[in-house]
C-alpha cells in the first residue's frame, strides 16, 4: 500500500511545489490579462512570433499555468512560458510575472525592465503603487487587481477598457528604491 | 318606403366609411406591428450584442458585481424585463433585475437565437472573450408593451375616427336625401296620388337635372299622354253613347258569353224598363212567350258560329202592346282581334209591315184595274181598226170601180178628186194597219231566243236597198253580235229605225247611216245614226208618242206610229230607248235590250 502510494506520488512532477486554488485562479488571470492588452508591433519579432510569459522568481503556479497556456495563442502569437533568472532573459518577453520571492529585489527588477513593452504582473503587496503595472490582491477571498495605467502607457502598452473597468486604478506613490 | 331609400343611403355611407377606415387601419396596424417587431428585434439584438461584448471581462475575471452592474444598464431599455448571464457551465452568473425569483428564469436556454416566442422577444447571445472563445451566455427577454400601448392608442383613435365618420355620414345622408332621395320620394308620392285620385293633371316637381330629373320629365309627359288619352277615350265613349242613344233604332251589345251588357235609350224607352232589368238575359222577359224559344235559339246558333244572325219576333212595348221587331246581330272583335261578343239592332217594323201590306193590296187592285182598262182599250182599238177596214175596203173598191168604169165620164177635176179619195183611203188603210200593228205588239206574247242581230240588220238592209236604188247612201255597219231577243220584233225595230234614217236623210246628197254597238256602264248600247235633218231636242219627249210627228207629212211621209212601236218592243224586252239630235245635224237613236234579256244570255 505504502509502495503504491509512494509510486503514485513519485509519478507527480516532483520539481513543482503544491498548487493552491488561489494560484490556479491567479494563473488564469495572468493568462487572461494577455488578451486584454495590446502591445506595440515592435514588441514582437514577427506577427506569428510567440507571446512569452516570463516568470521571475519561485514559480507559484506549477503545472496549472502550463496547462492553461498549452496550445493557446493570442492574436496569432502562440503562448510560451519562460523562467527568467536575470535581466538577460528578458529579451522577447511580453508578460513578466514577478513572484513574491522577489519582494525585496523588486526595484532592481523593475529597473531592469525599464520602459520595455513588457506587462509586469505580481501579487507582491502594493506592486502597482511601487511602479508595477498590474498588482493582484485578495479581497474577501477573491482575486482582484490594481492597475497603474501610467506605467503601462509609458511602456507603450494599451490596456483594454473592459480590463480597466474591473480594476482599481492607481499611481506610482513611492520611490522605487 | 319613405325610410328605405334614406336608410339604405345612410347604411351605404356608413358601411363604405367603415370599410375604408378599417382597411386603412388594418393595413397601417399590420405595417406598424411588423415594422415595430423588426426594429424592436434589431434594437434589442444590438443591445444584447453590445452587452455580451462588454461583459466578457466580468466572466473572465469572475467579477459578479461588475456583471450585475452591466446588466443594470439595461434599465434604459424598459421593454427588457429579464436578463441572465450564465457562465460556461450554464450556471447563473448575474441577474437583472437582481431580485428575480428562480421560477422566472428560463428552464432551458436552448440554442443561440433571437426570436419572438409567445409574444415576447427572446435572445440567447453567446459571450466570447477577446480570443473569441465562448466564456458564457447572455439571456434576454423583452416584451412588446410599447407596441401594445401604441395599438391601444390606435384603436382609441380608430374608434374616434369611426365615430366621427359615422356622424359625418349621418349628416351626409341628410344632404344626399335632399339631393337624391327627395326627388325620388316626390316622384313616388306623385305616382301614388295619381293612382289614388285617378287625376292625370297632377305633375311631379322637378328638382334636379340628372337622371332623376329626366325620369320626372318622362313621368310627367307620360301622365300628360295618359291624361290626353283618357280624355279622348271619355269623349269618344260619350260621343258613341250619344250616337247610340240618339239613334231611333234599338241597339244592344253583349259579351262573348251571350249576356247583354248594354242597351241604348231607344230600347229602354220602348220597353219602359230599367237597364238593370234588361242586362244579361232580362230582356227576354219582354219577348212574346211564343217567340222566346226561337229567338234564344237563333242567338245561340249565331254565337256558336260567330256569324251574323237575323230574327223577327214580337216584343212587348211599354204600353203592353206586342210589336213586330226585326233584330240583327253581328259579331264584334275585341281590340286584340279576338271574339268580343255581339252588337245588334232591333227595329219596330210593325208599321212598315202594315204599310207594306196595304201598299201591296193597293198595287194589286190598281194593277188589276189598269189591266182591265188596258185590255178594254186594246180590244177597242183592235175592233175599231178592224171595223174601220170594212168601210175602207168599200171606199177603195168603189173608188176603183169609178176609176176603171167611169173614168171617161169624169172631167179632169173629177178625176183629181177621185185620186184624192183613193189616196186618203190608202193613207187611212196604212194608219189602221199601223194601229193594228201597235195593238198587236202590245198584246202579242214575245218569244226570246239568242239570235244574231247582224243577220237581222242584213235582212233589213236588203229590203230597204231595193226601194232606194236611186239614193246615194254610205252604210257604216259594224258587227253587233247576237243577243237574246224576239227576232221578229227585233227586225221591226231595226226596220223602223233604219227606214227613218233613210227617210230623214233624203235631203242629203250622200246619206251616211251608221249601225253600231257600244259598251257603257256595263250595258250594251245599240245605235242607229244618220246625218239627216235631225230635230230640236226640246221635242224629244214627244218622239215616241202615237201619232206624234216632228215634221210635216207633206215633207216626210209617215203615220207617226213607227217609233211608238219601236219603243213598245224595246220596253217589252226590258230595255230603254233614247235619242240625241239637233236640227239639221242628224239624229242618233240608242237602245238597250235590258237586264231580263241579258240575264237570259
Amino acid at each position: 500500500m505504502l509502495a503504491l502510494l509512494t509510486a503514485f506520488f513519485l509519478s507527480l512532477p516532483a520539481a513543482r511545489p503544491a498548487q493552491s486554488p488561489e494560484y490556479e485562479l491567479k494563473a488564469a488571470f495572468l493568462f487572461n490579462f494577455a488578451q486584454f492588452v495590446e502591445w506595440p508591433p515592435s514588441a514582437f519579432a514577427s506577427t506569428n512570433s510567440p507571446l512569452v510569459i516570463g516568470l521571475w522568481g519561485n514559480d507559484p503556479f506549477g503545472k496549472s499555468l502550463d496547462d492553461l497556456v498549452h496550445g493557446e495563442s493570442v492574436r496569432g502569437h502562440p503562448l510560451e512560458i519562460r523562467h527568467v533568472r536575470g535581466a538577460d532573459d528578458l529579451a522577447g518577453v511580453q508578460v513578466l510575472f514577478i513572484a513574491r520571492s522577489e519582494q525585496n529585489r523588486l526595484p532592481g527588477i523593475l529597473r531592469s525592465v525599464g520602459k520595455k513593452p513588457v506587462l509586469t504582473v505580481s501579487d507582491i503587496d502594493r506592486f502597482a503603487e511601487r511602479g508595477g503595472m498590474i498588482g493582484m490582491v485578495m479581497v474577501a477571498n477573491k482575486v482582484r487587481f490594481k492597475i497603474n495605467q501610467d506605467e503601462a502607457k509609458s511602456s507603450g502598452l494599451q490596456l483594454n477598457a473592459r480590463l480597466l473597468r474591473l480594476a482599481e486604478i492607481t499611481r506610482t506613490k513611492e520611490d522605487r528604491l | 318606403m319613405t325610410d328605405s331609400i334614406q336608410k339604405k343611403l345612410r347604411r351605404m355611407l356608413l358601411a363604405i366609411s367603415a370599410v375604408v377606415l378599417l382597411l386603412a387601419v388594418g393595413t397601417f396596424v399590420t405595417y406598424e406591428v411588423l415594422a415595430f417587431r423588426k426594429s424592436h428585434k434589431q434594437i434589442i439584438s444590438t443591445v444584447a450584442a453590445v452587452l455580451a461584448d462588454n461583459c466578457n471581462s466580468s466572466l473572465v475575471f469572475q467579477d459578479v458585481q461588475d456583471g450585475e452592474r452591466l446588466l443594470t444598464s439595461l434599465r434604459t431599455e424598459p421593454t427588457i424585463h429579464l436578463a441572465v448571464l450564465y457562465d460556461t457551465n450554464r450556471t447563473v452568473f448575474a441577474l437583472y433585475p437582481t431580485n428575480t425569483i428562480a421560477a422566472a428564469l428560463p428552464k432551458t436556454l436552448g440554442h443561440d437565437r433571437n426570436a419572438y416566442e409567445n409574444g415576447k422577444l427572446v435572445i440567447v447571445q453567446p459571450v466570447r472573450d477577446e480570443l473569441q472563445k465562448r466564456v458564457g451566455t447572455l439571456y434576454l427577454e423583452a416584451d412588446l408593451s410599447p407596441l401594445y400601448q401604441r395599438l391601444q392608442l390606435y384603436s382609441l383613435l380608430v374608434l374616434l375616427v369611426l365615430f366621427s365618420s359615422f356622424i359625418v355620414a349621418w349628416l351626409l345622408s341628410f344632404w344626399m336625401q335632399k339631393r337624391v332621395s327627395n326627388p325620388i320620394l316626390a316622384l313616388a308620392q306623385t305616382a301614388a296620388q295619381v293612382t289614388e285620385r285617378k287625376d292625370f293633371s297632377i305633375r311631379a316637381r322637378r328638382y334636379t337635372d340628372d337622371e332623376i330629373g329626366g325620369l320626372t320629365d318622362a313621368f310627367n309627359s307620360m301622365l300628360a299622354e295618359i291624361g290626353k288619352r283618357a280624355q279622348a277615350l271619355r269623349e269618344s265613349e260619350q260621343r258613341f253613347r250619344n250616337m247610340a242613344d240618339a239613334a231611333p233604332v234599338m241597339i244592344w251589345t253583349s259579351g262573348p258569353d251571350n249576356q247583354l251588357d248594354y242597351l241604348n235609350k231607344a230600347w229602354l224607352e220602348f220597353t219602359g224598363r230599367k237597364i238593370e232589368q234588361e242586362v244579361g238575359t232580362g230582356w227576354a222577359e219582354s219577348v212574346h212567350p211564343d217567340d222566346v224559344a226561337r229567338v234564344l235559339k237563333t242567338r245561340e246558333k249565331g254565337f256558336a258560329s260567330r256569324r251574323p244572325f237575323d230574327s223577327e219576333f214580337r216584343l212587348r212595348r211599354a204600353d203592353g202592346e206586342y210589336r213586330v221587331i226585326r233584330g240583327h246581330g253581328i259579331p264584334r272583335l275585341a281590340p286584340d282581334g279576338s271574339f268580343g261578343g255581339y252588337i245588334g239592332t232591333c227595329l219596330d217594323i210593325t208599321d212598315i209591315r202594315q204599310a207594306q201590306l196595304e201598299l201591296e193590296r193597293r198595287v194589286e187592285s190598281r194593277t188589276a184595274e189598269l189591266a182591265e182598262t188596258n185590255r178594254e182599250l186594246e180590244a177597242f182599238t183592235y175592233s175599231v181598226s178592224h171595223d174601220l177596214r170594212a168601210p175602207l175596203r168599200h171606199i177603195n173598191a168603189y173608188a176603183q170601180v169609178l176609176e176603171e168604169d167611169y173614168a171617161p165620164k169624169f172631167d179632169a177635176e173629177g178625176l183629181k178628186y177621185l185620186q184624192r179619195i183613193q189616196e186618203g183611203a190608202r193613207r187611212m188603210g196604212s194608219l189602221v194597219d199601223d194601229l193594228l200593228n201597235l195593238a198587236r205588239v202590245g198584246r202579242q206574247e214575245i218569244k226570246i231566243e239568242e239570235y244574231s242581230l247582224d243577220a237581222i240588220v242584213k235582212d233589213v238592209l236588203q229590203d230597204l236597198s231595193d226601194d232606194n236604188k236611186d239614193r246615194r247612201i254610205e252604210w257604216r255597219i259594224s258587227p253587233l253580235g247576237s243577243a237574246p231577243c224576239d227576232p221578229g220584233l227585233m227586225k221591226q225595230v231595226f226596220t223602223n229605225l233604219v227606214s227613218n234614217a233613210v227617210k230623214y236623210s233624203r235631203p242629203r246628197e250622200v246619206a251616211v247611216i251608221e249601225v253600231d254597238r257600244k259598251e257603257r256602264a256595263g250595258e250594251i248600247v245599240y245605235m242607229v245614226r244618220d246625218n239627216g235633218v235631225g230635230f230640236d231636242m226640246k221635242y224629244v219627249n214627244k218622239l215616241f208618242g202615237v201619232f206624234q210627228r216632228l215634221h210635216r207629212a207633206e215633207e216626210f211621209e209617215g203615220t207617226g206610229v213607227g217609233l211608238a212601236i219601236v219603243e213598245r218592243i224595246i220596253r217589252r224586252h226590258g230595255g230603254r230607248i233614247w235619242a240625241e239630235a239637233a236640227p239639221d245635224q242628224g239624229a242618233a237613236f240608242y237602245f238597250t235590250l235590258g237586264q231580263s234579256a241579258r240575264e237570259n244570255s
